[in-house]
């Protein structure tokens, strides 16, 4: 019988590690800091991990196992196949099943577990952006970019101007009153992250520079710049059918921006004007 | 030699994810993760890979743009060649 372990709750989802083998020790503080039961609300859907073999913990920023992933859709099965790793997920009505096999120390469970929630998402209006989140004033702005680009800084530096809502991941859900923000405790070793979502007032794209300005970016740049951002696997045409036409959908309802920013908040009276709602035409500032 | 033929209808192969947004096509390049955004030309005749044969094709695309028919004849070859190499499209009937 398998050992239940703890969950978590990532937005809509529980995540629940499950680890049916004696000999696996695992830690699994050391891949989600602040992994503790958060769940207050109904549960949507279950994400259950299990995992043989003996994963490597601490693996995040040593490589991308998954860069070059090969993904299998059969129905409701999705087979993953990468350097070490070897998944195979079930998507049952309301519940992920997934099964990993992880021989090399180079390949973090942390994967498995992004890759569990990456083809959760599959089904439903839902995309993880590897993206920061600034609550302010019921809502959260949504910084995206490259590793290096400035996320942390912005959702950390905040000086009395709002909350951190996420440091490194944010899954953005599409809903009948429009697009809302889920923190995720995903490469937050400072356990900053927020569980209650928010409605998202922006999106904007990180470049550094020594001069602060905010460029609107048009609908097909917004979406290609989306798409850039995904922390997904859009390695299969499911996946890239899904992802793209949503991407599609949020730049159209939510504003877009190229934020050219130095490492300091003082951006934060430019971006808080007022807005309009997408990206059709663009939108002025 | 080619391997594109004017009497052969194109199609975008099985699966692949594209989207037009603002009359451009976005296309998700399958096993790589990049995106191919096509200019005006290229949308129109991606909008135009519907299995007709190519000909037919290319003499629509030809109405909506000022360009030789030649030099069209010859991008849209090269255009193709490509994305047939890298699995976007597929001969009609191998659909």
């Amino acid at each position: 019988m398998a050992k239940l372990l703890r969950r978590l709750s990532i937005g809509p989802f529980s995540l629940v590690l499950d680890s049916p083998g004696e000999s696996v020790s695992l830690d699994w503080g050391s891949i989600l800091p602040g992994w503790q039961d958060v769940s207050k609300a109904p549960i949507e859907e279950a994400i259950v991990v299990r995992v043989t073999g003996t994963p490597g913990l601490d693996c995040e920023g040593s490589g991308n196992p998954a860069s070059n992933l090969l993904m299998t859709v059969l129905g409701d099965e999705v087979v993953v196949r990468a350097n070490g790793i070897r998944g195979h997920i079930v998507l049952d009505q309301g519940t992920t099943s997934a099964d990993f096999e992880l021989s090399s120390p180079a390949i973090s469970l942390w994967a498995a577990l992004r890759l569990s929630l990456t083809c959760a998402t599959l089904r439903r209006p839902l995309l993880l952006l590897h993206a920061s989140g600034v609550r302010l004033e019921g809502r959260v702005f949504i910084f995206l970019g490259p590793s290096g680009a400035g996320k942390t800084t912005v959702a950390t530096a905040l000086k009395g101007t709002g909350h951190t809502f996420s440091l490194d991941r944010v899954l953005v859900e599409q809903t009948n009153t429009g697009w809302i923000g889920h923190g995720t405790p995903l490469s937050d070793p400072e356990h900053l992250w927020c569980a209650e979502p928010a409605p998202i007032a922006g999106l904007f794209f990180l470049e550094q520079s020594d001069s602060i300005s905010l460029r609107p970016l048009g609908l097909l740049e917004a979406t290609r710049s989306v798409m850039t951002c995904l922390s997904t696997y859009p390695r299969h045409p499911a996946f890239d059918g899904h992802c793209l036409a949503l991407a599609t959908e949020l730049c159209k309802s939510v504003p877009a921006f190229s934020l050219a920013f130095r490492r300091d908040d003082q951006f934060w009276p430019l971006i808080l004007r007022p807005h309009g709602q997408g990206n059709q035409g663009g939108v002025s500032t | 030699m080619t391997s594109i033929q004017l009497e052969v209808g194109y199609v975008p192969a099985r699966g692949i994810a594209f989207r037009e947004i603002e009359e451009r096509f976005v296309i998700v390049h399958p096993g790589e993760n990049r995106l191919l955004t096509l200019n005006e030309t290229g949308s129109a005749l991606w909008r135009c890979l519907d299995g007709r044969p190519l000909r037919a094709a290319l003499d629509a695309v030809l109405k909506d743009f000022d360009v030789e028919a030649e030099a069209l004849h010859r991008d849209v070859v090269a255009f193709l060649e490509r994305m047939l190499a890298e699995g976007l499209i597929v001969e009609a009937d191998q659909s």
